[in-house]
Formats: C-alpha cells, structure tokens, sequence
C-alpha cells in the first residue's frame, strides 16, 4: 500500500479582484498580466479568521471519508496567520469536524508549504488509512497593495487534498532543498509588505524549480499531470520549457488566483478538477519555489475519479 | 564550430527577438528597455548564455547592464574573451 491524493477542496472566499484596481497606482492590465500573468486574484475579507477557512475547505473531506478511512492527521500549510500561538490547525480540525484523536499542526514554509506539507503527510498516512494536507492563505494580509512592485501578485485563497493509502498506488518519491543564505530574497510580515527581488527569484525559481521536477521524473515513470507552484505565468512557462514533462498536463492558473503562496498549488489542481482538464487518475508531480529559501517537490499517484464525477453532475 | 562572438549574439537576439521581432546586433547598443524588454527577459538573457557557454553569471552584474553590448561585455569577461 502506498499513499495517493484522491480528493479535493477548494475555496476562495473575499472579493474577486481585477486588475483594474491597480490603475490608480499607474498599473494597467496590460502591464500586469505581461509581466505576471495575473488577471485577477481574490481577497479575504481582513476580519475573516484564516481557521475557519482552513476548517470549511478541510470539512467536505471528512465529511465525504471521514466514516469510511481513519483520517489521521491534518497538516495546516500557511504563511499569512500572523505568527500568533497556538497556530490555526487545532481549531481548524475541530471546524472540520475531526475527531479529537488526530495529529493536527501548522507548517510554514512559504510558497513551499503545500509541497512540504504533502511530503510530511505522505509519510504521516498509515496504512489503510489517510491524512488532509490543507494550505490556507490571506497574502491580502501581508502585501502593500499600493506597492507597484507587489501589489497586483498576490490573492487569498485555501485548499485541501486527502491523502489515502491504497494497494494500487506506486511509491512516491520526493526531493526538496532550503538555503537559508538567501532569505533576503523574499521577506514579509503582515503590516509591513512584502519586500521581492524580482529578478533573483525569477532566476531561481526557474533554476531550483526545474532541477526538482528532472530529478522527479528520473525514476522513468512518467508523470500525467505536473502543478508548479502558480507565483508567476513567465517563471511556469519557462519551467515548462526546460524540464521534458512528456505529454504530461502541465497547469497554470495564475491568471485566475494570482499568487496564493502555499495555497496555489490546491487551487489550481481543483480548478483542474472542476474543469476536467487532467486526466482523472495517474502520476501528479507537484514542484514548488518559495521564501527562505525553500524549494522541492513531490511524485505521487492520484485517483480524482469521484471528485471529477461530482463535478460532472 | 561559429565563434564566441556569434553564439553569444545569436542566443541574445533570440531573446530579444521575443520582443523586438526586427532586432539585430547593431541594436546591442540601445537601452534593454527601449527594445521592450523587461527585467524577466534580461534573466532569459543571461540563462541562455550560461547555458550556452557552461558558466554561472553574477546575476546582481547582469541586472546592472543596461544595454545588451554591456550584457555581452560581461559574459565575455566570465568565458575569458574579453
């Protein structure tokens, strides 16, 4: 038995955001999406607490398995709560409706966190049974949004996959690296922005980025579906470029959410749900770039088929 | 076997190219933002010469060219062409 994603849950609650808001700092659309991609992105409302987005995007889950497989933990992937104690997975369990008997933490590590959480919950997964790796994020909270160089990049936004151990899965594989020389690279707290050397995480999301889904993929089986971490449509596209994925789907959402850090990744995999644009079982590779800096990525079997015939209905 | 001097400024114009689709080497010398390039494509700039000459450029030098011809100078400088 090994462990696999088999299902999802997506939620972007707030204000749906155009680029149009940016114009009165100089900012055109056309500006925007060339540079990032970006054509709208969704903002939480301020007050709105980030558990209980974490708690309702995690409650179908258990919800739909909870009285069939033993959910055994729930990782809580976020970089916007502020840094407060306790963290927000506890009371995102309890909303969720997880019973008291289960490992529940928050993990950051930035634009990495799902894929880190994912790696940590793969591990976690007993057999026979399953883990919720969630993201939950209000970058809303953190950015400058009259900052030219930040402002229009980044969205809110939550998701949460279950991960099951099944017989018919394969081995996951995973690899991933930090490098805490270049913190300086990507900086923010909430109140006081986001600070961003453009081009130096350009150069090495793109570098790390592609390293990862090669080494991924040097097993030979080849992946279906490849979800980069969605900070930026150049740095996706030029990944996309480097890396020989095969016919595998490669997906870019980043017009639809704008960076969501941690949560970009289960953001875009659900719209691919919902949209039935991947195929509905197979090998996924997820790869991400973040803050720290930390970057790695993870292979794994998937089976969507249920959550894709919901859809469907 | 093209020289340095070609490869260097092939791989550049196909870059620049992107953006300035009737770009040519005499063009080296014009500011990066007036061929309509922005500060993404001078990283594709200077990925593609690594790439193509097996060095790893100081990106900070890279980012404070601000003409092609300069970007070139740089690279020449790290292959030992200058």
């Amino acid at each position: 038995m090994n462990p696999g994603i088999v299902d999802i849950s997506t939620a972007t609650p707030g204000e749906h955001v155009t680029n149009e808001r940016f114009d009165s700092i100089g900012l055109t659309d056309e500006w925007i999406q060339r540079r990032t991609g970006v054509r709208a992105r969704w903002w939480m409302d301020p007050d709105l607490p980030l558990d209980d987005v974490a708690g309702s995007v995690c409650a179908p889950l258990v919800a739909r398995h909870g009285e069939r497989v033993n959910i055994a933990a729930l990782i809580v992937a976020s970089c916007s709560t502020g840094g407060k104690v306790p963290g927000i997975a506890q009371r995102a369990a309890k909303r969720a409706g997880l019973p008291t008997d289960v490992l529940a933490f928050d993990l950051n590590a930035a634009c990495s966190g799902f894929v880190y959480a994912v790696i940590s919950g793969l591990s976690l997964c007993p057999p026979g049974g399953a883990v919720i790796v969630c993201a939950a994020e209000a970058m809303s909270r953190l950015v400058d949004k009259s900052d030219r160089n930040t402002g229009p990049l980044f969205g809110d936004g939550a998701g949460a996959v279950l991960i099951e151990s099944r017989p018919a899965f394969r081995e996951y594989r995973w690899h991933a690296g930090a490098d805490g020389d270049r913190v300086d690279l990507m900086r923010g707290e909430i109140g006081g922005g986001i600070q961003l050397d453009g081009m130096q995480v350009y150069n090495r999301a793109v570098k790390t980025m592609s390293d990862t889904v090669t080494r991924l993929n040097a097993d030979g089986i080849k992946s279906t579906v490849v979800v980069g971490h969605q900070a930026n449509s150049r740095i996706l596209q030029k990944v996309r470029d480097e890396v020989d994925i095969g016919d595998a789907v490669f997906v870019d959402s980043v017009e639809e959410f704008g960076n969501t850090s941690a949560a970009s990744i289960p953001l875009a995999l659900g719209n691919c749900v919902a949209e039935q644009t991947v195929p509905a079982a197979g090998r996924m590779t997820l790869v991400a770039y973040g803050a720290g800096e930390a970057w790695g990525g993870v292979t794994l079997d998937y089976d969507v088929t249920e959550a894709m015939e919901r859809y469907a209905l | 076997m093209p020289s340095v001097e070609d490869r260097l400024n092939s791989v550049m114009l196909t870059i620049i190219r992107r953006r300035t689709p009737s770009a040519d080497v005499a063009d080296f010398d014009k500011q990066i933002y007036d061929l309509d390039m922005d500060s993404l494509d001078v990283v594709d700039v200077s990925q593609a010469l690594e790439k193509e000459f097996g060095v790893e450029a100081d990106l900070d030098r890279v980012a404070e060219c601000l003409t092609p011809a300069d970007i070139g100078s740089y690279f020449r400088e790290l292959i030992g062409e200058s």
